[in-house]
């Protein structure tokens, strides 16, 4: 139970620290999405019920730090949990490259469902230059996801125990 | 279990995208709505974002003043340069101002004396010889000859002793050979004032009788032609009765300061003023 607490306050943490890293070390041109990251994890390491929950928590507590349409990044959090999920059958979490294309591929996803639901929600489309804030973004994340990878399994262990918390599949 | 165990995993996800469909509309319907959670999120987001920026600012001040000095040297160097000439510049434009501020009393003098004037830089002193005097830029072909009264803007400063082309000699009024008639402001007691030594003059043949007092102002009496009457000269410093011949001795502190004369002004008379 403690961990569906201290997991939602870490990833408040994370996504506080991603916004400030954007922001002051990046001066806003460009977003480092570590939420992503762990929600991409999550599929990997928990099971539909645990991991589905905290997706949910993390995408609404990104939704209140820094989407303009609140409930979005909820959405888009859960769908990528349940692809992560689904993905998870088939890719291993310690090979390093599938991890960086399957992170890519999502990224990308995201920004794909971003620019879909822009016009829906505000009746505008968005312009090609925030098309292509994604690419270089998708591609950050990617990069840095292996190594996200492994900080996350040293939180878990630290946290609960390699085993405390095992991968769903064996 | 509520669901047979085979759908379990469909239904929670399809629970998961409704819930998360629900917010989004529901925040879609109400967009300025912060609602509790939303708040409670908010409230603490917002000393972590905080610590997470000072301690970023911290960084970036280390890093901006400790480590990352590449280029530093070069533009300490640059700097220094640059302020080198601007403290020069200062010193232009302060020169500037106060030559300024001086030519403004001369002109002011000028307006006062009736009499057309020239006025002139100092160009050299020689005031630790015997002879005191100094050298102006002006000369015979800016029209000034022997014997033309030098002013400054506290008064009398003495007179032309020698003119060339472009350059006179002025003989200070405290030389011991300078000689000029005087006359004492508030008694209109008359005498001759005779240069004594590096700061001072004596105001001399005023007899025992007379009343003189020490701040008495001391000025030009007209009389022997060089000098127009009521220039200022100085102020008597000291009055002495003691001796035993028929005159006080005065002594005279004059109003000019001879050793930071820059400019001057030469009253430029006529002969028959002179007469």
């Amino acid at each position: 139970m403690i961990n569906y607490i201290l997991i939602p306050f870490l990833s408040l943490i994370l996504i506080v620290f991603q916004t400030m890293v954007s922001d002051i070390v990046l001066f806003g041109k460009i977003g480092v999405e570590l939420s992503l990251i762990l929600v991409i994890y999550l599929g990997f390491r928990l099971d539909i019920i645990r991991g589905g929950v905290l997706s949910l928590i993390i995408g609404f507590l990104r939704d209140c730090i820094t989407f303009s349409i609140s409930g979005l990044s909820t959405l888009l959090y859960v769908i990528i949990f349940l692809i992560s999920l689904l993905a998870s059958y088939r890719i291993s979490p310690e090979k390093s490259v599938f991890i960086m294309i399957f992170t890519l591929i999502c990224a990308l996803f995201e920004g794909m469902i971003i620019a879909l639901f822009y016009p829906l929600l505000y009746g505008q489309g968005v312009s090609p230059h925030t098309l292509l804030y994604y690419i270089p973004q998708a591609l950050i994340v990617s990069g840095l996801s292996p190594v996200l990878f492994r900080a996350f399994n040293r939180v878990e262990v630290v946290l609960n125990g390699r085993d405390a918390w095992p991968v769903k599949r064996a | 279990m509520l669901f047979p165990k085979k759908y379990q995993s469909i239904i929670i996800a399809c629970l998961l995208i409704i819930i998360s469909l629900i917010l989004l509309s529901y925040s879609v319907r109400k967009p300025s709505t912060v609602g509790f959670f939303r708040g409670l999120v908010l409230e603490t987001a917002a000393p972590l974002a905080n610590i997470i920026t000072v301690s970023f600012e911290g960084l970036n001040s280390a890093w901006n003043r400790y480590i990352f000095l590449v280029g530093l040297e070069g533009e300490n160097e640059r700097l220094k340069k640059g302020n080198a000439l601007l403290i020069q510049e200062t010193i232009q434009y302060r020169e500037a101002y106060l030559e300024g501020l001086r030519l403004q009393k001369l002109l002011a003098l000028k307006e006062k004396v009736n009499y057309p004037m020239i006025a002139a830089r100092v160009i050299a002193r020689d005031q630790t010889s015997i002879i005191k005097t100094i050298l102006i830029n002006k000369g015979t072909s800016h029209g000034l000859r022997v014997d033309l009264p030098v002013l400054a803007d506290q008064g009398v400063v003495g007179r032309i002793v020698e003119a060339s082309s472009h350059v006179s000699k002025i003989l200070l009024l405290i030389d011991e050979s300078s000689n000029i008639d005087a006359l004492v402001q508030e008694n209109r007691i008359q005498g001759i004032l005779q240069g004594a030594g590096p700061h001072s003059c004596s105001l001399k043949y005023i007899s025992k009788t007379e009343t003189v007092n020490v701040g008495n102002i001391v000025i030009s009496s007209g009389l022997s032609g060089l000098f127009p009457k009521g220039l200022l000269i100085g102020s008597v410093k000291s009055v002495d009765k003691t001796d035993n011949g028929l005159f006080q001795k005065i002594d005279v502190a004059p109003f000019v300061d001879f050793s930071r004369l820059e400019e001057v002004m030469v009253i430029v008379l006529n002969k028959d003023d002179e007469g």
